[in-house]
């Protein structure tokens, strides 16, 4: 039986994917809104709390 | 416990009775007592898991009692989660909230409940279903009157995220595993009837809240489903035992044959061996991975097949039928999940399910016409009813009679994660793409990974762990021989 940390490496895959896709996703849909609400106002639009965390968490955004 | 308790009661008694004899005569008699009283302890845990005798026609009805009890409560204290879309308009013109504020709330309910899983199983275990449940249904009867004064978003998320999903796990977690212990055979239709409770529970709940909300508003509502429901559970949980031998009886389908449980509140120290025993298996972690699967596979397609039947250009109404469409094919195979997966084999008919959980949604990606998205709702109902109700089998073949509280708990952790973060992840990828069929691709691949996942679990036909009725018998054994 493959483990790593004395878990399964089948039950770690799952996490270690949904855990990044998680992060990510929020990354990208932060940017997304970000994005949309700039081109939709000619002024500075305001960025929430939880869209800068979570392109501070992403490594990718 | 009630054997130390008879056992001490007793001879204090004698040495009381007979304090005037002489000590030699006294400590002879105190021993001669002491068997005695262990032999009587002895042969009232032999009569107590005797199989059951004929003549007791209304014990024999008692699991089937206690099946029923355990799905009226799913229904009752699922309902408000389940029925939140009819608040939704309410709240949103009193308080001016977003959908988005109310889904949190939501999100943030299924993911308190699966967080507090783990914790509620152990309780369970070590407490009893029925001493959970009387705690859980206090805090549930609480936070459901403070519902009905609630002003603010906060106080929504506090009371109905936090509160009512503590009180929803400590209520239902225990109550599966509890259940479980009442059959030896035919837990199958057992689970199949406890799952379906999950199916048609809103189906004729959610009318009945429709009603009231127009006549006395939702802040009475909440108010009688408070007392309405608290009085129901606690009335149902007088009448529920939390083993067979609660009332003297075995679990039923025992055979002359079996070994007979001993069936006393599991003592802590075996509690924590064969918890110790269950998490090195890798079936105790992968099978909460493939509920997680499972669960971030369907909860997609059920939080966003409205607005995405809608994309595709269906009215709200047809998009409403095909939800309930859906829904109703799912009530007919979560009663046959557990039956299949018992009579068919296990890893078969639990991945087939995700198979067809998975594969129709893929097609949906891409399909155009509407009597092909139609049939993909129907096929997707199939495998979205049957994805839950194979689990408590799997358990009971790979851990036997087993506590199941720790890994039921753990199951449902993964499940409700997975319903938070796949009912999130279709609304995020929408604002990033401006399309559902992303959403689409990954709620697919989850449900096949899950079904591959499943294929891969361990063999099923023997036990993981050591028999659990073979250790309690040989401790309490133990346990008298030392007390003698």
């Amino acid at each position: 039986m493959i483990k790593s940390l004395g878990i399964p490496i089948q039950f770690t895959i799952v996490f270690v994917l949904a855990v990044s896709l998680f992060v990510y996703l929020l990354g990208a849909s932060a940017n997304a809104r970000i994005e949309k609400r700039q081109l939709n106002s000619t002024i500075t639009s305001e960025v929430y709390a939880w869209e800068e965390a979570s392109l501070w968490i992403c490594p990718l955004h | 416990m009630l054997g130390k308790k008879l056992h001490y009661g007793y001879v204090h008694c004698i040495s009381s009775d007979i304090s005037n004899f002489r000590y030699s005569y006294l400590w002879s008699s105190i021993v001669s007592q002491k068997i005695i009283i262990n032999k009587i302890w002895i042969s009232f845990n032999t009569n107590m898991v005797q199989p059951l005798l004929p003549n007791q026609p209304l014990k024999s009805f008692y699991p089937w009692l206690i099946v029923g009890i355990v799905a009226m409560m799913q229904i009752l204290v699922s309902t408000r989660v389940l029925s939140i879309g009819v608040f939704i308009e309410p709240w949103e013109t009193q308080f001016g909230w977003s959908k988005n504020d109310i889904s949190l709330g939501y999100a943030i309910s299924l993911l308190t409940a699966a967080l507090a899983s783990p914790f509620s199983g152990y309780i369970g275990d070590r407490f009893g279903a029925k001493i959970s449940g009387f705690v859980g249904i206090l805090i549930f009867f609480v936070a459901m009157i403070l519902m009905s004064f609630i002003t603010e978003l906060w106080h929504f998320w506090l009371i109905f995220g936090i509160f009512l999903g503590i009180a929803q796990a400590i209520i239902l977690v225990p109550l599966v595993p509890a259940a479980m212990t009442w059959f030896r055979r035919k837990l199958d239709v057992a689970m199949g009837i406890v799952f379906l409770s999950w199916g048609i529970g809103p189906a004729f709940i959610t009318p009945l809240l429709v009603v009231s909300l127009n006549n006395f508003g939702w802040r009475v509502t909440f108010f009688l489903l408070a007392i309405v429901s608290t009085l129901i559970m606690g009335s149902l949980l007088i009448l529920f035992k939390n083993r067979p031998s609660d009332i003297n009886m075995d679990a039923y389908g025992t055979l002359p044959g079996d070994l007979p449980i001993v069936g006393m509140r599991p003592p802590a120290i075996l509690l924590k061996e064969f918890n110790h025993h269950m998490r090195k298996t890798r079936a105790y972690w992968n099978l909460s991975s493939i509920h997680f699967l499972g669960c971030v596979g369907h909860s997609m397609i059920i939080v966003w097949i409205i607005p995405f039947a809608m994309d595709r250009g269906f009215t709200l109404m047809e998009a409403s039928f095909i939800y309930t469409l859906m829904s109703t094919v799912s009530i007919v195979t979560r009663f046959l999940a557990p039956i299949l997966c018992d009579r068919y084999g296990m890893r078969g008919s639990l991945s087939t399910f995700f198979i067809l959980q998975g594969f129709p949604v893929l097609v949906l990606a891409y399909t155009q016409t509407s009597s092909m998205f139609i049939l993909m709702a129907i096929i997707f109902g199939i495998g979205w009813g049957g994805e839950s109700g194979g689990f408590p089998i799997f358990n009971r073949k790979y851990f036997g009679q087993a506590p199941m509280g720790s890994p039921h708990g753990v199951q449902l952790l993964g499940a409700g994660v997975g319903m938070a973060l796949g009912g999130w992840m279709g609304g995020a990828i929408y604002d990033i793409f401006d399309s559902y069929s992303w959403a689409l691709i990954l709620s697919g691949v989850a449900s096949l990974g899950g079904a591959f996942s499943i294929m891969i679990l361990e063999n099923p036909s023997k036990l993981l762990i050591p028999d659990w009725i073979q250790r309690e018998k040989n401790y309490n054994e133990l346990n008298v021989i030392k007390e003698l």
